[in-house]
C-alpha cells in the first residue's frame, strides 16, 4: 500500500530527485523549439463527466500525424467542423491518451488535480498542496504582471471553492474565487478601464482613481503592517491579499484600453446562474459569453492567464437530448469495454451507453474548438495555450486514469500540434493492476504541467506538484 | 505545563461571509448582508465548516470588499449613520472631529485599540476623501478603508507579539473577547464583553462562562450561530444547494423551501426551545411545523408550540434535509448516509477508498435490484469489506427513505430491507429494524455525545482539515468530568469550548 499524507513537493523546483531520467526528453523537446519565443497566453479549461475512450481513441490504423475527427460519434469532432466553427482547428490540436490525474482521491475533487498536479488532502473537503499553472505563470513568476488582469478565473454555474469545481488555486493549494456571471467577468476584465469621453466624466473618473488609490496604499500598508506580526507559515495568506490588492492598484492606474480594442456592451443579467437554482438551462449562453469575454480580453491584453470551469446542462429537456439528471443518467451508466475500463470491472461494456456520453464530450470540446475559433479571429492563437481536460477518464468508476486531455493553440510552436499521442495503458490492455504494483506505468499529468511550465521559458521547472513519489511529479511529455 | 503542540498555533484568520454580514450589521446598524449577495464568493469550507483559518483574500474577494465597504460607507452617510458616529458640530476643525471618530469607531472595527501608525493612516484616507469636498465625504472615506482593512477583515490570534519561553501564546483580551464573540454570535464584542476583556477578566474561565450564558439568552445572532453550527456539523446545511432529477422526484423543487426550514428551525426548536439536547434533537418524534409534513406522517400537536408530532419519523436524521443531502439526484445513496453517520455523528474514522488503492465502481443501475441489494457488492470484496462493515449497516438502515426522503415501501417494485445490525464496539451496537431504530440508539449514546463536543471543538478552533484538532484530546478529557447535564446540551457543550483552558492559548509558531 502506498503510504499517502506526507508530500513531495516539486513545484516550480529544480530538484535533483528522480530527475534524470527525463532530462534527455526536455533536451528533445527543447532543441526543436530553442529559438522560438514562448508563448504568451494560457487557458485552462475543465469539462465533467469524463469520456467514452472507445469513441476518443485512435483509431486502428491512424497515425499520430494522420487520423480522422469526422467520423459519427467523434467527440473530438468540433476541431475538424469549418461548417461551425469557421475553420478547422485539427493542426492546433494535440490529443492526449494515457495521462492520469493521481490525486489520490474520490474523482470528483480531482478537478482540483488537473493544474495542480497535487494529491487531494483531507477528504471530501480537501484540497492540494500547491498553486495551479496558471497561479504558477501569472502570479509566482509574473507573467501576468505587463497585463492590467493578471489572471481571472471563470466558471459555469458553480462558485463552490473546493477541489471538486475549481482549477485554480493560490498559493498553499488554496482556491481561487470564480467569476459566473459574464456581466462580473466583464466588469472584472474591463469595467475601470471604460471611461467616458466628456469632461465630467474625466473629472469624475480622477477623483474616483484618486480615493480608489488612497484605499489600496492604505489597505496595503494595514495589511503589512499585520504580516510582519504573523508567523512564516500565515504570511503566504497576507502575501496573497497584497498581491491581490496590487492587481486591482493596477485597474485603477489604467486609463483606456489599448488601441484596437473594441468592447461590446456589457452582458446583461441572467435569472439565475447558479446549479441546483434554476440557472441550468442558462449554462450553454454563460459558457458561450464567459468564452468570448476571455477572448476579447486576451485580444485586448487586458489579461494572458484565465481558467473556465465548465459545467453539463443537467435539466429537462436539454438540447443534447441527454437524461436530465447528466451524471446519473449518462456518467454513471457509462459501462466501459476493456479500453475504458482499465480492466476493472472486467467485461466488453455496453456500446449503446458510450453514445450519450460521446455527445456530451463532443458538446464539451465543441466550447474548446469555439474558444480556438474567437482566439484565431483576433489573430492570437498560435501564441496562446490550451489545456483542456476532465477530473475522471471513465466516469462510472470514477477513475482517474486515462483522463482526456488536450492541449491546442499555437504555444508559439513550443509544443507541436496537429497531432496524437497514446501513450501505454497503466497496465497490460484489459488488466487491473495495482499502481503499488510491478505493471504499473503511469503517464501522469504532472509531465503535462512540466511542459508547459517549460513551453513558457521556464526550463529550470523539472518538477510540478505534490506526488508521494517524486518520479509521479517529474517530467516532461514523452514525445511532445 | 501543557506541552505546546497540543494547542492551535497562532495565527490569523479571516471572517468568514456569515461573520463579516454580521460584523457590519452590529457596527454601522445596516440591513445590507454584503457577503450573501449572488456576486460575493462562497466561503472555502474546511471540513464542512465555513469559519476557519484556511479563508484568504484573493484578486475577485478584494475587489467584492471594496465594493462592499463603498456601498456600506455611502449607505451610512446618507442614513445618519456617520453623522451620529462622527459628529462635527461647528466644523471649525475637522479633521479633530475625524480623529475623534477614528479614536471612538476605530477599535470597535478593529476589535482593539489603534496603534499611532494606524490612526495616521486613517487620518490620510480622511485627508484624501474630504479633499476638494466635505467633511462627511472625508468620513465616508474612512469608512471605505475601515471596511476593507486587515484589521477588521482577520481576527487575530497572536498575543502580545513577544515569543514566550515556554512557547505558549496568551491571547490578548480583547482577542479573548472577539474570539467568543465570533464564536457565539458571529459578530463582534458587545460593550459589555469588552469592557470584561479591557478589565483582564475574561482569562477566568468562570467570566467567560458568565459572558457565553448572556449572548446565548440575550443575542438572537447565537441562535442563529449555534444552527449554522449544528448544520455544519451534520452537513445539512449543503440541501441548499442541492437538486433533484424532476422525473423522479418532482415533489422536491416545491418541497425544498419547508425542508430547508425544517433543517434550520427544528435545530432552534430544540437547542433552544426545548430540552436542548443532543437526545431530542436524534431522537425526537415530533417537528416544527415549517417543515415538509405532508412528506410524513403526521399524529396531531408536538411538545412545543409549533410543533407536530411524527409517526414515521425520529429525529433529524429521519428528516428530509439528511436523507436528500446524502443521496444522488435520483435514487438515495446508502453509502453517503452510512458515511455520513460513521465520520460526523459517531466520530469513527474511515480511510478514503483511495488510500487503499481502491478503484470505486459505484453499482449500475439495475431495475431487477433493489439499492441494498446492489449496494450489498461492497461486504463482498475483502478490502472493501473493511469499512463497509461499518458504513453499509447505517447506511441501509434508511432504505424505507428514498433520495429526497420519502417513505417507501418498495424499492424498484421489491420490498425494502432496512434491518441491519451495528457491530462496530460502540455504545450503540445492536439490531436495529430500521433507521428510526437506530436514531433512538445513537440518542442515548456517549460516543455521540462525545463526537458532537469533539465537532464543536474543531468548528471554533478553524483548523479544519478533517483531522483531529490540537488540544482536541485534552478537551473531550475535561469534559468527560463535567456534569451529566453538561454532556449531550447543545449549548452546554458551545459553553465548554469557550470555557475549555484551550479557548484562550495558542502554540508560539
Amino acid at each position: 500500500m502506498r503510504a499517502s499524507g506526507r508530500r513531495t513537493f516539486l513545484r516550480g523546483l529544480g530538484l535533483g530527485v528522480g530527475v534524470l531520467p527525463f532530462l534527455r526528453l526536455l533536451e528533445n523537446s527543447r532543441a526543436q523549439a530553442a529559438d522560438l519565443p514562448p508563448p504568451q497566453r494560457f487557458i485552462g479549461v475543465y469539462h465533467p463527466h469524463g469520456v467514452a475512450a472507445e469513441l476518443f481513441t485512435m483509431r486502428d490504423g491512424e497515425t499520430d500525424k494522420n487520423f480522422d475527427l469526422t467520423y459519427p460519434d467523434c467527440p473530438l469532432q468540433p476541431f475538424d467542423d469549418p461548417a461551425t466553427y469557421g475553420k478547422s482547428f485539427k493542426d492546433k490540436i494535440l490529443v492526449v491518451e494515457g495521462v492520469d490525474v493521481l490525486s489520490d482521491t474520490n474523482a470528483h475533487n480531482s478537478a482540483g488535480t488537473i493544474l495542480t498536479g497535487s494529491r487531494i488532502v483531507g477528504g471530501d473537503g480537501g484540497l492540494p498542496w500547491n498553486s495551479s499553472i496558471d497561479q504558477f505563470l501569472a502570479i509566482e513568476n509574473g507573467l501576468g504582471d505587463a497585463t492590467l488582469v493578471p489572471s481571472i478565473a471563470l466558471a459555469v454555474g458553480t462558485k463552490e471553492l473546493s477541489a471538486r469545481e475549481t482549477l485554480s488555486f493560490g498559493k498553499g493549494g488554496v482556491p481561487i474565487s470564480k467569476i459566473i456571471d459574464p456581466g462580473s467577468a466583464f466588469d472584472f476584465l474591463f469595467k475601470r478601464a471604460i471611461v467616458g469621453a466628456d469632461p465630467a466624466a474625466q473629472a469624475q473618473a480622477d477623483r474616483q482613481r484618486k480615493l480608489g488609490k488612497s484605499l489600496i496604499d492604505f489597505v496595503m500598508g494595514d495589511v503589512t503592517r499585520l504580516r510582519a506580526r504573523v508567523s512564516e507559515y500565515e504570511v503566504q495568506k497576507l502575501d496573497q491579499h497584497l498581491d491581490a490588492l496590487r492587481a486591482l492598484e493596477k485597474k485603477w492606474q489604467a486609463v483606456s484600453l489599448p488601441n484596437g480594442c473594441t468592447l461590446p456592451i456589457r452582458p446583461g443579467a441572467f435569472l439565475q446562474l447558479e446549479r441546483h437554482k434554476g440557472g441550468e438551462p442558462y449554462f450553454d449562453a454563460i459558457t458561450d459569453l464567459h468564452i468570448d469575454l476571455l477572448a476579447l480580453g486576451m485580444s485586448c491584453d487586458i489579461t494572458r492567464f484565465g481558467t473556465l470551469v465548465m459545467n453539463d446542462l443537467s435539466y429537462a429537456g436539454n438540447p443534447l437530448g441527454l437524461p436530465e439528471d447528466n451524471h446519473g443518467g449518462m456518467a454513471h451508466t457509462y459501462s466501459a469495454s476493456p479500453l475504458g475500463s482499465s480492466g476493472h470491472p472486467v467485461g466488453t461494456g455496453k456500446p449503446e451507453t458510450w453514445t450519450p456520453l460521446a455527445k456530451f464530450n463532443r458538446y464539451s470540446y465543441g466550447k474548446v474548438a469555439r474558444l480556438l475559433w474567437r482566439l484565431d479571429e483576433y489573430g492570437i492563437l498560435d501564441s496562446t495555450l490550451v489545456y483542456a481536460s476532465s477530473e475522471m477518464g471513465n466516469p462510472a468508476t470514477h477513475s482517474t486514469r486515462n483522463v482526456p486531455t488536450v492541449l491546442a493553440g499555437g504555444a508559439n510552436g513550443k509544443i507541436r500540434m496537429g497531432r496524437r499521442l497514446k501513450y501505454r495503458t497503466d497496465c497490460p490492455l484489459g488488466t487491473w493492476c495495482d499502481d503499488q504494483g510491478p505493471d504499473y506505468e503511469t503517464v501522469s499529468n504532472n509531465r503535462v504541467l512540466v511542459s508547459i511550465a517549460q513551453a513558457f521559458g521556464l526550463d529550470e521547472v523539472v518538477g510540478y506538484g505534490t506526488q508521494a513519489e517524486a518520479q509521479y511529479a517529474t517530467g516532461t511529455l514523452p514525445n511532445l | 505545563m501543557r506541552p505546546p503542540d497540543s494547542l492551535i498555533p497562532a495565527r490569523v484568520r479571516r471572517l468568514a461571509n456569515a461573520e463579516y454580514d454580521g460584523s457590519v450589521q452590529t457596527l454601522l446598524g445596516t440591513q445590507r448582508r454584503p457577503a450573501s449577495d449572488a456576486d460575493f464568493p462562497p466561503d472555502l469550507r474546511r471540513d464542512g465548516f465555513t469559519v476557519n483559518a484556511s479563508q484568504r483574500v484573493d484578486s475577485l474577494i478584494v475587489e467584492r470588499l471594496a465594493d462592499a465597504a463603498d456601498v456600506l460607507a455611502t449607505e451610512a452617510a446618507q442614513n445618519g449613520t456617520l453623522a451620529r458616529l462622527a459628529p462635527c458640530a461647528t466644523k471649525d476643525d475637522p479633521a479633530q472631529c475625524a480623529r475623534q471618530f477614528i479614536g471612538s469607531f476605530g477599535p470597535k472595527v478593529y476589535r482593539r485599540p489603534l496603534i499611532d501608525e494606524e490612526v495616521e493612516a486613517l487620518l490620510a484616507l480622511y485627508t484624501v476623501g474630504a479633499d476638494g469636498a466635505t467633511y462627511e465625504d472625508g468620513i465616508a472615506h474612512v469608512t471605505r478603508g475601515l471596511f476593507q482593512s486587515a484589521g477588521f477583515l482577520y481576527l487575530t490570534e497572536l498575543g502580545v507579539g513577544r515569543r514566550p519561553a515556554d512557547g505558549i501564546v496568551q491571547l490578548t483580551p480583547h482577542e479573548m473577547a472577539a474570539s467568543l464573540a465570533y464564536f457565539l454570535t458571529s459578530a463582534p464584542a458587545d460593550d459589555e464583553l469588552v469592557a470584561k476583556a479591557t478589565s483582564g477578566k475574561l482569562a477566568d474561565p468562570a467570566e467567560r462562562e458568565t459572558q457565553a450564558r448572556r449572548l446565548l439568552a440575550t443575542e438572537p445572532r447565537a441562535q442563529d450561530t449555534a444552527v449554522r453550527l449544528v448544520r455544519e456539523w451534520l452537513g445539512i446545511d449543503r440541501i441548499d444547494g442541492s437538486a433533484k432529477d424532476s422525473l423522479i422526484y418532482p415533489g422536491f423543487e416545491p418541497d425544498k423551501p419547508s425542508i430547508v426550514a425544517e433543517s434550520k428551525d427544528f435545530v432552534r426548536a430544540v437547542a433552544f426551545e426545548s430540552t436542548g439536547n443532543l437526545s431530542e434533537l436524534f431522537g425526537a418524534r415530533w417537528t416544527v411545523n415549517t417543515g415538509p409534513l405532508a412528506l410524513y406522517q403526521t399524529a396531531g400537536s408536538g411538545p412545543i408550540p409549533g410543533s407536530t408530532l411524527l409517526s414515521d419519523r425520529v429525529g433529524i436524521l429521519n428528516q428530509a434535509a439528511f436523507l436528500a443531502t446524502y443521496a444522488q439526484a435520483h435514487e438515495s445513496h446508502p453509502v453517503f448516509r452510512g458515511v455520513a453517520i460513521a465520520r460526523r455523528v459517531t466520530c469513527m474514522g474511515l480511510d478514503s477508498p483511495a488510500s487503499f488503492n481502491i478503484q470505486v465502481v459505484p453499482p449500475l443501475p439495475d431495475p431487477m435490484q433493489t439499492t441494498r441489494e446492489r449496494y450489498s457488492a461492497h461486504s463482498t470484496n475483502e478490502i472493501c469489506a473493511g469499512c463497509h462493515k461499518i458504513i453499509d449497516p447505517f447506511g441501509f438502515s434508511f432504505e424505507h427513505y428514498d433520495g429526497m426522503g420519502g417513505y417507501r415501501d418498495l424499492d424498484h417494485g421489491k420490498s425494502v430491507d432496512s434491518v441491519v445490525e451495528v457491530a462496530v464496539q460502540r455504545d450503540f451496537d445492536g439490531q436495529y429494524g430500521d433507521s428510526n431504530q437506530l436514531a433512538e440508539a445513537l440518542a442515548r449514546s456517549s460516543v455521540v455525545r462525545e463526537c458532537f463536543a469533539r465537532y464543536m471543538f474543531r468548528a471554533a478552533a478553524g483548523t479544519g482539515d478533517g483531522a483531529a484538532t490540537p488540544g482536541e484530546t485534552e478537551f473531550i478529557e475535561a469534559l468527560q468530568q463535567a456534569p451529566n447535564a453538561t454532556r449531550g446540551s447543545i449549548v452546554e457543550t458551545l459553553i465548554s469550548t469557550v470555557k475549555s483552558a484551550q479557548f484562550a492559548v495558542r502554540s508560539a509558531p
